[in-house]
């Protein structure tokens, strides 16, 4: 049977007496692990990972910008920890980091793995306490943490006050969609943004840039009765494809609603 | 009478014993009478000792992240300091990763995998850091087989 090197990220952070977010030192839990983070040009890929026995080497493109890195980083370790005697090297483009947190696959388990490192629940959670579910939060919160706009946001979603669900668009089609721990599994985003979002703007390229803003929440949710209800939506485009949208039922109704509706089907 | 030579660690060590015995033993009026006889703000004073606690405890609950980040450093600086002599076309650089799998069968074995096996997808510019990594994964393979796994 295989030796398992897994420790899950938690662990790695009490075992390495990690309490704040500006001790979490990407470079040295790395090294802890038996992995060596080296900076080079990368042309291929945004990083990659080399192993062999209990050693290995990430290595991260020295122009990204440092929160890119540790993310890239951390997603490299997650390999080395998860994936270790699967596979020896995998390399990752950039757009893996933004695109994979949908289906269950290396990538998404490498990204979740970073996640859990670099943005620890007992460390954000008091972090994000009561603040809005906009990117003006997640920009405070990435510069805290150092780390990158989307999975800072995925974790605010995860892990804030509010209900709020994140939604990825890519090239105007939904990528991937996560909804808060409040947010009813019967609650689906629209496959496509409806045309008065603020996302449908970035899309189209009409805009580049759109403050937090009340929509109507059928541009965003399927079920018939959204266009009685409003959200709030901040989008942001993080490239010339990704626009990510973070939807925050500021006014409960909707919820409430629909938790009114869960009840009485169970009644009757 | 014996020639032993004094213990100059061990004198140290007995006065300071000795003086914090002492500072225990004062009562918390005498401590902040002291310290204003000194001139400072026991406040002040008070604030700088609890720093210095929190600082003494984290050091040591951070104990194995400090010993990583000084192992990280050594690993960093001896890549930096090392001399590989690397080929210099691209096409050489490829040829050598195949014959250094070529010698290490145990490498490719189960290892590998065919994207990492598939050198032809590495951009040229990304082969010489690929060579180096790859050259000293297995010089520090072939150290532990020659002396033996470190103890844990």
């Amino acid at each position: 049977m295989a030796e398992s090197h897994y420790i899950p990220p938690d662990r790695l952070l009490s075992d390495l007496g990690i309490s704040e977010p500006c001790d979490i030192r990407i470079e040295a839990i790395a090294q802890h692990c038996g992995a060596t983070i080296v900076y080079e040009r990368l042309k291929g890929s945004a990083a990659r990972i080399l192993g062999f026995g209990d050693r290995a080497f990430i290595t991260v493109d020295v122009e990204s910008r440092r929160e890119r890195q540790r993310f890239s980083a951390g997603h490299e370790l997650g390999h080395w920890m998860i994936d270790r005697g699967k596979v020896a090297s995998f390399a990752c483009a950039e757009v893996f980091f933004a695109t994979e947190w949908g289906n269950d696959n290396p990538e998404k388990r490498a990204n979740r793995f970073a996640a859990n490192l670099l943005l620890p629940q007992f460390m954000f959670e008091p972090s994000a306490k009561n603040k809005e579910m906009t990117f003006d939060t997640v920009t405070s919160l990435a510069r805290e943490f150092e780390t990158s706009l989307t999975a800072t946001a995925i974790r605010l979603v995860e892990l804030g006050s509010y209900p709020a669900m994140i939604v990825c668009n890519e090239l105007g089609r939904r990528r991937w969609f996560m909804r808060g721990p409040d947010i009813p599994e019967r609650l689906w985003p629209r496959e496509t943004p409806g045309a008065y979002t603020c996302a449908y703007e970035l899309i189209r390229g009409t805009s580049r840039k759109e403050p937090a803003t009340d929509v109507q929440a059928d541009g965003w949710i399927d079920p018939p009765k959204s266009k009685y209800y409003s959200l709030r939506e901040h989008s942001v485009a993080i490239s010339t494809d990704l626009v990510l949208s973070l939807l925050w039922w500021k006014d409960e109704r909707q919820l409430l609603d629909l938790e009114e509706d869960e009840f009485e089907r169970y009644d009757e | 009478m014996t020639d032993k030579p004094r213990d100059y660690e061990q004198e140290l060590a007995d006065i300071l014993n000795a003086l914090a015995e002492s500072t225990l033993e004062m009562s918390d009026e005498e401590i902040e009478l002291e310290i204003r006889e000194e001139g400072l703000d026991p406040q002040i004073v008070a604030e700088h000792v609890r720093e210095i606690l929190k600082n003494t405890v984290k050091s040591c609950q951070q104990r194995l992240l400090i010993e990583a980040e000084q192992e990280y450093e050594k690993r960093i600086s001896a890549m930096k300091g090392a001399d590989y002599s690397l080929p210099e076309s691209p096409k050489a650089q490829r040829d050598l990763i195949t014959s250094i799998l070529a010698s290490n069968p145990q490498l490719v074995r189960g290892l590998l995998t065919a994207q990492s096996r598939d050198f032809n997808s590495l951009p040229d510019e990304d082969l010489p850091a690929f060579v180096i990594q790859l050259m000293s994964l297995i010089e520090a393979r072939d150290i532990i087989e020659e002396e033996g796994a470190p103890e844990e």
